[in-house]
């Protein structure tokens, strides 16, 4: 087992996945149902997504160095613990399969339409799939690293966005006035995503000893501009009739915006390199957490190491050449409702799977400290 | 562990090999498109003529030679123009650059939504275009070249992003606002005329449309008000007189504001506050300024204005349009979500207007 991390890790990891959550699938599922309770799901996901975390942070926290296979295996059947965390597995890889498809696309229309889909995810491939196979420790540490780099950008294009001239705050407050539409549970799962962050500590958790949760208000307040800014920024730019009509929302309002006196003059240069970043940076975690679940299912212990064994060895490169086969083909297969379609299936399966996972870990729990009375 | 590093290392590098490959073509094999034109054709109704101006590139923009090409091409879609137009040239046309979209005056009085949702849709068009009405046609527009320019088919860019020059007559438009505007309800497009002048181009006005097509066109007086009400900080001249005297105000700052109220009676009203500061710029007053007298220089600069506005408001009231969006202001601040667009809809043809305006003249220059 390797080094310790400090706390905050865990606040980064949320972060990536809260600063992501502006361009990926979920602000288009949101705005899908703007006039019909999206507002009110929102508001709906922020008690019930800061309280799952809250839950899974204080779990998790009973376990000190352990992963999610290791804690599995000790309290339950090997049976049930195998397919728990394949299935688990299987999901958290797919939205890195929705991120890395849909970043490719977005390369494709606005950067270089010249390019073969194929080398750009090609590339993307290549990155991720290294970068996935390093220890738990160097990917936290590169992901504090690009969060540096890259939030104070976001907050820059958040404020120029919503100081232009041209958005239009009545429209946000036109659909501010559809709040009190009953909520949908598609949208609520949605927007619970911007708090899932801390699903990829199932893994980290091995580099984290003396793990404790505090200033929650901070992740609250930080999901709340997250998804303020997700649904009604596009909304400002774009209308409340129009943000529906677009395929990724905030690359449509982000081309909105204009640098009138730097070297480049759209903005949305500078948001595509940002969120290239991010968006790899955030399907090496989820191969990284997908690749260490499948294998504490063949029994590697552990965290990897440098000086791991030949065996684990080429098990990860087994997965990982499984993994980028599998997006490879998805890329091939699917058109663009389909990738939405499939977005939604994993953000509706994502959220029922974290009441399955907080569930399973106050069983967990349980039992440990029932075993060590005895 | 050293060998599977060399792999990747080879592995990386043959990604480099191919990126060059696969189509791409090198700023020397490319024409820019700078700007688009739409016009009528004589040929029958589904015939659309569309002009594009290409620029040529030189080797020194301080030469000051400018070369631009204008190709039309006359066809029943602007994909299957471009593809004509692309066998009339020798590069590949690339729409990277492409900053404006003029509309023909008679094709914007048709309708612009199919161009429209084109320029939209497609990908290498970016929505930071800006679209324009051209009078007479926007082949006229587009062919004339203006001394001034310095680079090709950058002069009218220029005039209507209002990066170059700044006019209190220019209305400024994205293509994403008007996409915005055309989709909204309660609210509606507008877009810059651009007419020609010999060989100068002259955009003045604004056209007020419904959600597809041309109705009005105010005259300059009635765009600069607009832009007033539209916008913040318009830097412009005011014009009042007393005694006979005509007295020119140099306005900085501008704000206007305005709150819909709902009347008891059914009958609404929208509340405009419009504060105005600058310099006193010209008077041909005789007699020195002081203290008392600028009040009422100011007073009689606001009860100008007010009435102007008031009169502007109402012209646009009687046309049914929205180009300000007080419907989509009436929509936000009511919670009625099923009925609030009919009742605006009672509403707005019979609401009064009020317009109080604060001027302030901050100083008279150099002269008291």
């Amino acid at each position: 087992m390797s080094g310790v991390v400090r706390n905050k890790y865990f606040y980064y990891l949320f972060l990536l996945n809260a600063s992501i959550n502006l361009i990926n699938f979920v602000p288009g599922i949101m705005l899908d149902d703007r006039f019909d309770g999206g507002m009110m799901s929102i508001l709906l996901s922020i008690p019930i997504g800061a309280g799952l975390l809250y839950l899974f942070a204080k779990l998790i926290a009973k376990f000190p160095g352990e992963g999610l296979p290791e804690i599995l295996y000790s309290t339950l059947p090997g049976w049930l613990a195998a397919p728990m965390l394949i299935v688990a597995a299987a999901v958290w890889y797919f939205s890195s399969v929705i991120t890395l498809i849909s970043f490719t696309d977005i390369t494709d229309r606005y950067i270089n339409p010249d390019i073969a889909t194929y080398l750009i995810l090609g590339g993307f491939i290549v990155v991720v799939g290294l970068a996935a196979r390093l220890d738990s420790e160097s990917i936290l540490y590169a992901l504090e690293m690009v969060l540096y780099m890259a939030v104070p950008l976001i907050v820059y294009m958040s404020w120029r966005a919503l100081s232009s001239p041209f958005f239009s705050y009545d429209s946000v407050r036109q659909i501010i006035t559809y709040t009190w539409n009953p909520p949908t549970y598609q949208t609520m799962a949605a927007a619970t995503y911007v708090f899932t962050g801390y699903i990829n500590m199932v893994v980290f958790n091995r580099v984290f000893h003396k793990f404790r949760m505090r200033h929650i208000i901070l992740i609250i307040m930080m999901s709340i501009a997250t998804l303020a800014v997700s649904m009604l920024g596009p909304i400002g730019f774009l209308g409340t009739i129009g943000a529906g009509e677009h395929e990724y929302p905030a690359f449509a309002a982000m081309d909105s915006l204009r640098i009138r006196y730097f070297i480049i003059e759209r903005m949305i240069y500078v948001f595509y390199f940002v969120y290239m970043t991010l968006s790899l940076l955030n399907s090496i975690v989820h191969w990284h957490v997908s690749k260490e679940l499948i294998i504490g299912v063949f029994g590697f212990k552990g965290s990897p190491s440098p000086k791991g064994d030949k065996k684990r060895r080429r098990a990860e490169w087994w997965i990982i050449g499984v993994f980028s086969l599998i997006v490879l083909v998805i890329s091939g297969a699917i058109n663009q409702y389909m990738l939405k379609d499939m977005a939604i299936v994993f953000v509706d399966s994502r959220f029922a799977g974290e009441f399955v996972l907080i569930g399973t870990l106050i069983y967990a729990a349980v039992k440990r400290k029932r075993r060590k009375k005895a | 562990m050293r060998h599977s590093t060399y792999r990747v290392m080879i592995l990386l590098c043959a990604f480099i090999l191919l990126l060059s490959g696969c189509g791409f073509r090198d700023i020397d094999l490319r024409l820019f498109v700078v700007s688009i034109g739409v016009d009528v054709s004589e040929k029958g109704p589904n015939v659309n003529r569309y002009s594009f101006k290409m620029a040529i590139p030189t080797g020194d923009p301080k030469s000051g030679e400018v070369k631009s090409l204008t190709v039309t091409q006359e066809s029943e879609s602007i994909a299957e123009a471009i593809r004509q137009v692309k066998s009339k040239v020798d590069k590949e046309l690339d729409f990277g650059h492409c900053r404006a979209v003029l509309y023909g005056e008679s094709y914007a009085r048709r309708s612009i939504r199919s161009i429209q949702d084109w320029t939209v849709r497609r990908r290498d068009i970016q929505l930071l275009m800006f679209p324009g009405v051209a009078i007479p046609t926007a082949e006229a527009v587009l062919k004339i070249q203006p001394p001034t320019e310095r680079v090709a088919g950058n002069a009218l860019v220029l005039a209507i992003s209002e990066d170059g020059t700044e006019s209190p007559f220019i209305t400024r438009t994205f293509a994403f606002d008007l996409n915005r505007k055309m989709r909204e309800i309660g609210e509606d497009p507008v877009m810059p005329v651009i007419t020609t002048e010999g060989n100068v181009l002259n955009i003045d006005r604004v056209a007020l449309m419904d959600k597809e097509r041309v109705k009005l066109i105010l005259n300059p007086e009635d765009t600069r008000l607009y832009n007033m009400l539209d916008r913040r900080d318009i830097r412009t001249n005011l014009r009042t007189r007393r005694d006979g005297e005509i007295l020119e105000m140099n306005v900085e700052r501008s704000k206007a504001k305005y709150k819909i109220i709902d009347g008891s009676d059914g009958q609404g009203e929208i509340r405009y506050t419009i504060r105005l500061s600058g310099t006193l710029e010209e008077k041909q007053m005789e007699e020195q300024m002081t203290l008392e007298e600028l009040k009422k220089i100011e007073e009689a600069f606001s009860q100008e204005l007010s009435k102007d506005v008031t009169r502007l408001l109402k012209k646009i009231q009687e046309t049914g349009l929205d180009p300000l969006g007080f419907g989509l202001r009436y929509a936000g601040t009511h919670w009625n979500n099923d009925t609030e667009m009919q009742d605006w809809e009672r509403l707005y043809p019979q609401i009064k207007f009020t317009v109080k305006v604060r001027t302030k003249i901050k100083s008279n220059f150099f002269k008291r």
